[in-house]
């Protein structure tokens, strides 16, 4: 029996020495994906509008993506989990009129009341998905509407608030450093740090593992509660900060403002590389997602022909083919890997779990 | 048609210490598979029960009896509220506006309740309305310009409509042969499907003055408005087909275990893609009947937000989002709780955003219940 197996895959390997070349490329194709269509698409629109290669029009997009982008971030966190975060573009909203507020009493409260807010909208969500085992998107779309609601009754039915000027909190949000915009190192700094902890901290190898199966973590004492609450909280402070960025930037907190984010963040994110099932994601990919969607928006504003109308088509089939694309990259991936484990098992053992 | 279930539920259930729960856990996992059944067909009921009371052990009758029939108790009750509280609700208008205010949201609501089922999610239903809506002008030989038809009615709805189904094809078509998840593919329907209809339209507002739409919008038969006649029917006629069709068994059998469906010779691409273009069919009546009741093609208005007010009704009604079980009187019934909260604000004169704030927590008190059940 222990001879079989030690032979098996001394035979497959001999046998099948061009085919184990396929599991590398597959995943490295899977990963390089988001890059590939960053760059698509920049050739794209560059080839179609002719100053869109210009350093002011590509800070543009970088600092226009920089505000989705944080969204992106902790939704691509909640996604590896293999939930959804539906209340991050009503919370971005409710942020940006609560950095109104706060800016008018003191400048730290216009940072303070907005995390806040996405802390405790986290840590709700996190106690229902995690503790209570609610479905994460029935749970988020609740707050999607409460949130929406809230925001628009505290600005008395849609007014919109404007932000305290002349404090750091607005030239924080507004102002550049060196010709990059605040937003925009912003952006990379958080991002880098997120880098950081879905990489190199006991808490992302835990994410992975409850994303890839929450039982099987939890069997390994992986405390699945806490992994899903802090998910959700950096989620939620995630949103409710570019949020008050948001605020900070247009000078004016606007309830109606965000509407729509949540859906887009999931899109970048899957065209980032995350799967919806839950553990697959990585933190450039989905950078590379919310650039692109950037890069899409930007080409429309400067491109005549297109228009609002033309330019969800446009959105719309664009995700469902890069999904797509995804899948099938990933599936391969997953076939590829199966392969190996037959290699080195054996092919009961395997066998025993179907794809 | 659910009581008897529940009552055997609630009297074998007994004391949370029927099973231990160590042995629970495991159960209700197995549990889950198998209670895909329409509550209340005779033939796999029995197993089930006994199945559910084993897996059971966290909650008592009391639990079980809310969320079965915690829409209906709803409902009732926010009758009673406005029966007593609201002024000139129990007039006969009253009735015949909500049931035609929620006509729409009804026939939403059938064909999510049907995706859902399968274990998947529709959420370009709002704007597949909308592209109905965009279509009919178009067929009809109306234009901002142009104010009296060209063609005839039956021709420019049976071309909204094939158009709305051919969306939901499509949908369907990515969904079962391509493998993607359906929440993403739908999202990206929705987007693009909101895009073509505005586009159709220019995003302009075309008026629609035609008799046919206008018998549609305000006729009645034997007091009954018609739109509720068509938004009843066609939620029955799924709910029939879902209990008593093969097609029906197939899908809870789908939303139940995809992969042992597969397995055990269901015919799982065919059936989503149906299920897909139903749900499109009934977005494209919806629009259509939102159409009529506006007397004009609104693209950009029509449909807004019904996607997830389809989903909160159906998931009221007891419908759980994990699929392989459907009721269709719930969702009716959750259709018409959202819609009959919504008028007793307005006539109360709270704002609607105050509306919106306590949907969400009834929504969440609504999944947080179905939740206690342990499943």
């Amino acid at each position: 029996m222990a001879e079989a197996r030690v032979a098996t895959p001394l035979k497959r390997r001999a046998g099948m020495g061009a085919g184990s070349a396929r599991p590398d490329l597959a995943s490295v194709a899977r990963r390089l994906t988001p890059f590939i269509v960053l760059a698509l698409t920049v050739a794209i629109a560059s080839s179609q509008v002719p100053n869109f290669l210009t350093v002011s029009n590509l800070s543009n997009v970088a600092r226009q993506s920089s505000f989705i982008a944080l969204l992106v971030l902790g939704q691509s966190f909640v996604l590896i989990y293999g939930g959804f975060d539906l209340s991050v573009g009503s919370l971005f909203a409710l942020a940006g009129v609560l950095a109104a507020y706060g800016s008018h009493v003191a400048w730290p409260l216009a940072f303070v009341l907005p995390l806040a807010a996405g802390l405790v909208s986290g840590a709700v969500n996190g106690h229902l998905i995690g503790t209570v085992k609610m479905a994460p998107f029935i749970v988020t779309l609740a707050e999607l509407l409460g949130y929406s609601g809230l925001a628009l009754a505290i600005t008395n039915q849609g007014n919109v608030i404007n932000v305290h000027g002349g404090t750091f909190f607005t030239t924080f949000s507004s102002g550049n450093v060196l010709g990059v915009d605040d937003v925009t190192l912003v952006m990379v700094v958080v991002f880098a740090i997120g880098a950081v902890v879905l990489n190199r901290t006991r808490y992302g190898a835990a994410l992975f593992a409850v994303g890839g199966n929450e039982d099987s973590a939890r069997m390994l004492g992986v405390p699945v509660r806490r992994v899903v609450f802090i998910t959700y909280m950096l989620s939620g402070a995630l949103a409710a900060f570019s949020g008050a960025l948001f605020a900070g930037f247009s000078a004016s907190g606007q309830p109606t403002v965000g509407t729509g984010y949540e859906l887009q963040s999931i899109a970048a994110a899957v065209v980032g590389g995350c799967a919806l099932t839950g553990g697959v994601g990585t933190v450039s990919g989905p950078l590379a997602g919310a650039l692109v969607l950037g890069v899409i928006q930007d080409f429309v504003n400067l491109d005549g022909h297109l228009n609002d109308y033309t330019q969800n088509i446009v959105y719309g089939v664009f995700i469902v083919v890069v999904v797509v694309l995804q899948k099938t990259l990933l599936s391969r991936q997953q076939a590829n890997r199966e392969a190996r484990a037959v290699d080195l098992v054996g092919p009961q053992a395997s066998g025993a779990v179907p794809a | 048609m659910m009581s008897r279930r529940v009552a055997g539920d609630g009297l074998v259930t007994g004391p949370p210490s029927a099973s231990g729960p160590a042995s629970g856990g495991v159960v209700t996992g197995a549990d889950k598979d198998m209670s895909t059944e329409l509550s209340g067909t005779p033939g796999p009921q029995k197993p089930t029960s006994t199945g559910a009371a084993k897996g059971n052990w966290r909650t008592g009758p009391w639990t079980d009896l809310l969320r079965e029939y915690g829409v209906y108790i709803f409902l009732v009750g926010l009758v009673v509220y406005d029966v007593v509280a609201t002024q000139g609700f129990t007039s006969v208008a009253a009735f015949r506006s909500l049931a035609v205010e929620a006509a729409p949201l009804v026939l939403v609501a059938a064909g999510q309740a049907l995706a859902i089922g399968t274990r998947g999610i529709d959420l370009s239903v709002g704007s597949n309305m909308a592209l109905s809506s965009a279509v009919l002008p178009l067929l009809f030989g109306f234009s901002v310009s142009q104010s009296t038809e060209q063609r005839s009615a039956a021709l420019a709805i049976a071309g909204a409509l094939a158009v709305t189904t051919a969306a939901g094809l499509l949908s369907g078509a990515v969904i079962a042969f391509l493998d993607v998840q359906p929440l993403i593919v739908t999202l990206g329907m929705q987007l693009a499907l909101r895009g073509l209809a505005e586009s159709l339209t220019s995003g302009n507002q075309i008026m629609m003055n035609d008799g046919t739409l206008q018998r549609l919008a305000t006729g009645r038969v034997l007091g009954v408005p018609n739109m509720a006649i068509v938004a009843l029917l066609a939620a029955a006629i799924c709910g029939v087909v879902l209990r008593y069709t093969t097609f029906g068994r197939r899908v809870i059998s789908i939303g139940g275990n995809p992969r042992a469906s597969y397995i055990s010779g269901v015919p799982v691409r065919s059936s989503l893609l149906v299920v897909y273009a139903l749900s499109g069919l009934l977005a494209g009546v919806a629009g259509l009947l939102s159409s009529a009741y506006l007397g004009a093609s609104d693209p950009g208005d029509i449909g807004q937000l019904y996607e997830l007010l389809a989903i909160a009704a159906v998931v009221l009604g007891g419908t759980p989002l994990s699929g392989g079980r459907v009721t269709m009187l719930g969702t009716v019934a959750g259709a018409l709780v959202l819609q009959l909260l919504s008028n007793t604000f307005v006539s109360h004169n709270l704002q609607p955003t105050t509306a919106t704030m306590v949907e969400a927590v009834i929504i969440v008190a609504a999944v947080y219940f179905q939740k206690r059940r342990g499943n």
